[in-house]
Order: C-alpha cells, then sequence, then structure tokens
C-alpha cells in the first residue's frame, strides 16, 4: 500500500508568503502549519505500519503461514526442541517448536503424537531423536506414533540402544497431520568399535569411558601438538592408545586428558582410544603434511 | 518498536500565528524547530528500517535469528561445485564450508598408484541449539578404493566407522547433521 502522506504534503502552499507583500495571511500560515504536522502524523502511521508489518534481520519473524516464495536459502539452520529425558506413555511433540526434536529414553513403551503440524497442503517434517538416556546400558523399548501412520520401510516398533546412542526418524505430512509419514533413519552408537587400531577393553562393571571431544583432530606430521580429549569416566588407571599403541598422557582427569603426539605419515587415520577397566571408546584423527608441530591451529584449505 | 516521529510533529503549533494580533517571531522557530526533529526522526526511522528490513532484491543476512510459521514456495538451497580435488600422494584434506552453502559437489581425482584417503572438515556449523545439515555429493574418478573420513566426532548411520571405503565412480551422497555445532556430525550414506 503506498503512503497517503503526499495528499496533504502536495497541498502545502509553498508560494506563501509572496515576496513583495508587506502583510501576511496569518491563517495562510496556518493552514500550512497544520498540513506539515498532519503530513507528519501519515508519516508516524505508515512508519509504524511498516515497522509492524516488515520482516527484520534482526528479530524474531513470525509470518503467519505467509509465503516465502522464489529464495535461495544460504547458511540456514532449524530450530531444535529437546525436551529432555522422558518418561513412559504418550509423548507429545509440538511442530512449531522446531524441526529437529530430541529426547532421551530409559526401557519402555513410548508413543510420540506430533501436534501442530503446518496447514494441509504443505509439506512440513520434522526429525526425531530418540536417545538412550543411560550411557552404561542398553534399553530396550517400543516405539510408536499416534494417528495415521504410513512407515516407509519396516516399522520397527521395538528397538535396542546401546549405551548412550540414538536412533533417528524421519516425519512429515501433507494434510496438516491427518495421515502421517515415517521414515526409520537408523540408529548410531557412541560404542564405536576402533577403526584403525586395537580392539576395546572388557566390561569391568563401571561405567565405560565416552568422548565427547577430541581437539585437534587433524595433526601434524612433525608432531609435538598438545590434544585434549574430553569425556566422561576416565577412571584412575585410564591410558591412551594412539594406533593401538599405549602412549605416555600429560594430565589426565575423570572428564579430560592431555597427551603430546608423536610424528606420523602425512594422510594417516589413527585411531584414539581411551581404555579403562570398564571398557575402551575411540575416535580417530588425521595427519596432515601441511602443519607443523606445536599449537596445532591451521589446516583450512589444502591442496585444492 | 513504535515510531517517535509524533513526538515532535505534534509540538508544530498550527495555530500560529495568531490572526490579528502581533506575533512573535520566536514561533516561526519554534516550529521550524519541530519540523526539523520530526525530518531527523523520520530520517533514523527509516534508515534503521533499510538497514534492517528485509529486500527482495539482495542477498539478506539474518544472523541467525528466527523466521517460524511460514510457508516456503519455490525455495531452494545454495549448491557448491568445488573445484576437481585430486588425491595426489594418496590421501587428501578437504576443508567444506557449512556457510557457503547446504549442498556440495566434489569430484575426486583418485591417486592412480593406490589407495586414496581424503578426509572431510566441516566447518562453520550454525550454533548450538540449531539444526544444521549439509549434503556432500562425492564422485571418484575410478574404482581405486577410497577412504572417505569426515573429521571429527562423526558416526554415520549404517557404519560403524566414520571412515568408509568406496570403490566405485557412481556418486556417494553424505546428508550430514549436527545440532551442537559440530561437535558430534551424524550423517547418512547413500550410494
Amino acid at each position: 500500500m503506498a503512503t497517503s502522506v503526499t495528499n496533504i504534503s502536495s497541498t502545502i502552499n509553498i508560494n506563501f508568503p509572496k515576496f513583495g507583500e508587506s502583510e501576511s495571511n496569518a491563517g495562510e500560515f496556518q493552514a500550512n502549519f497544520k498540513k506539515i504536522a498532519n503530513s507528519f502524523n501519515i508519516l508516524g502511521k505508515d512508519i509504524n505500519n511498516f515497522i509492524n508489518e516488515s520482516i527484520k534481520k534482526t528479530d524474531v519473524n513470525d509470518f503467519g503461514t505467509n509465503i516465502i516464495k522464489s529464495a535461495v536459502f544460504q547458511n540456514h539452520s532449524y530450530r531444535v526442541n529437546d525436551i529432555g529425558s522422558i518418561d513412559n506413555g504418550v509423548i507429545t511433540l509440538n511442530y512449531r517448536e522446531g524441526a529437529y526434536h530430541k529426547c532421551r529414553i530409559n526401557s519402555g513403551f513410548y508413543t510420540f503424537n506430533i501436534t501442530n503440524w503446518a496447514q494441509r497442503n504443505t509439506l512440513s517434517k520434522i526429525r526425531l531423536e530418540i536417545a538412550n538416556l543411560s550411557t552404561a546400558t542398553t534399553s530396550t523399548s517400543f516405539i510408536g506414533f499416534s494417528g495415521k501412520i504410513r512407515y516407509f520401510g519396516t516399522p520397527t516398533a521395538q528397538i535396542s540402544l546401546t549405551r548412550d546412542s540414538s536412533i533417528f526418524y524421519d516425519i512429515w505430512t501433507t494434510d496438516g497431520g491427518e495421515t502421517m509419514s515415517v521414515k526409520l533413519l537408523g540408529s548410531i552408537s557412541d560404542a564405536e568399535p576402533v577403526y584403525y587400531g586395537g580392539g576395546g577393553g572388557g566390561g569391568g562393571g563401571g561405567p565405560i569411558p565416552t568422548i565427547t571431544s577430541m581437539l585437534p583432530s587433524l595433526w601434524g606430521i612433525t608432531g609435538g601438538e598438545l590434544v585434549t580429549i574430553n569425556g566422561t569416566n576416565f577412571i584412575a588407571g585410564t591410558v591412551v592408545k594412539v594406533s593401538g599403541i599405549t602412549i605416555s598422557t600429560s594430565t589426565a582427569s575423570p572428564t579430560d586428558i592431555t597427551f603430546y603426539t608423536s610424528g606420523g605419515t602425512a594422510g594417516l587415520p589413527v585411531s584414539v582410544e581411551v581404555v579403562t577397566a570398564n571398557g575402551s571408546t575411540s575416535t580417530y584423527a588425521f595427519y596432515y603434511d601441511n602443519i607443523g608441530g606445536g599449537d596445532g591451529g591451521g589446516g583450512d584449505g589444502g591442496p585444492f | 518498536m513504535a515510531s517517535t516521529i509524533t513526538l515532535y510533529s505534534n509540538q508544530i503549533d498550527i495555530n500560529y500565528p495568531v490572526v490579528g494580533q502581533d506575533n512573535d517571531t520566536q514561533g516561526f522557530r519554534n516550529n521550524f524547530s519541530a519540523i526539523q526533529s520530526a525530518f531527523a526522526v523520520a530520517s533514523s526511522e527509516l534508515s534503521s528500517l533499510q538497514d534492517n528490513g528485509v529486500k527482495l532484491t539482495e542477498t539478506n543476512d539474518f544472523n541467525y535469528n528466527t523466521i517460524k510459521n511460514v510457508t516456503l514456495q519455490n525455495t531452494s538451497e545454495l549448491v557448491k561445485n568445488r573445484a576437481l580435488s585430486t588425491v595426489s600422494t594418496s590421501y587428501a584434506y578437504v576443508s567444506v564450508d557449512y556457510t557457503e552453502a547446504t549442498y556440495h559437489k566434489c569430484n575426486l581425482t583418485l591417486n592412480a598408484s593406490g589407495t586414496s584417503s581424503v578426509a572431510f572438515s566441516i566447518i562453520n556449523w550454525p550454533p548450538s541449539g540449531n539444526y544444521g545439515r549439509l549434503y556432500l555429493e562425492l564422485t571418484a574418478s575410478s574404482t581405486s578404493t577410497s577412504t572417505i573420513s569426515i573429521l571429527g566426532n562423526s558416526k554415520i548411520i549404517g557404519y560403524n566407522t566414520a571412515s568408509v571405503v568406496f570403490n566405485q565412480t557412481s556418486s556417494i551422497f553424505y546428508e550430514l547433521w549436527t545440532i551442537d555445532n559440530g561437535t558430534t556430525i551424524y550423517g547418512t550414506i547413500t550410494s
């Protein structure tokens, strides 16, 4: 809608007062001032409407289901709805809360009820991550979805989640949730086997170690870089193996271990394994010859 | 935020000058001052809207602010066609920038004289608490053995290792995602 400010501003008498006239009509001044004031009032209302109804790069923008069309998206992401640990029973997930929903479960029966889908004749889709709440034991659960469901692939009602692992579903609808399509993507376990090196340790009855991060994961071939492993359950006696060979650690606590790298061959992936009396877990690194020893920085770019 | 333009436009004395009396010229100066202030507010507010408003004719950077309750029509996501990546000595390292595109295509010329290891590092994931996903299409030059690795704490559905061996020239498709800024990267492979 175009602004109507010029409807009034255009009537301002810009030829008043006339040159050479000693006496000017006070009423004409008043009329002009009134038109100027009214023009500003209209301008203020138009700006207010613009502020209220336009989208801003600095705010949350609610489109009220209006359409964005012919746009190209770059570096965009979706809201995560992490509802934490949940109990047996019916779990309601609100589509409006995110495109990615995450929950943590123990063994039990769980029925997911997804509400507030977008309107009919639009495609709305979520990804659901169901994680095992326990980092130590396997849970066996029965997963279902309420409503009229079409399963793609084999509907896996019973799932078994090993310690600290997750299973993923894609769920979508095109009719406002009257019919939902469910596709099981599969599961991932944090209890990864060793990739290039020795095998995992035996179970000792206590919590098995986990690795949440290792920095850097790209090592210079000359060695001497300080590597920090963060995780849990690094109990006394924990050792670190690089490609199956036990190395000396620099510092250790229940949640982090540091050590210095030795040199390696460019392009060689190496396993890094944390071994405790309760078991082991591993991640891996990669030797790269454009990185010198020392602080472990750099590494972007590469030979392409 | 509401417009404050009327704070000044309301200060314009629309009854000045008074008819039939000698008027102090200060009244003109006051009105002109109010008019000038109102223009300054209008200029500031319009500039803010120009700076922060979304434009149909430009790239708009939302800096991770939220768009919600929207229906998308005829939208697409950016593709990055990477230059040919040659595994010259048996290994290669490829940095993939999440901010550049959603879909990254990479042609790999594998080491002709042996096996090849290619490690992909995905950088600049969205902030933790946001679900970011990225597609990686890899096409190898030969059926030589290649080991593809996703650096970091990556976990691929259906594989018990983050390094996967391929022997094919047909394209391999990775879908990778994270909700914690790349601390853990999940993925699927279609090949």
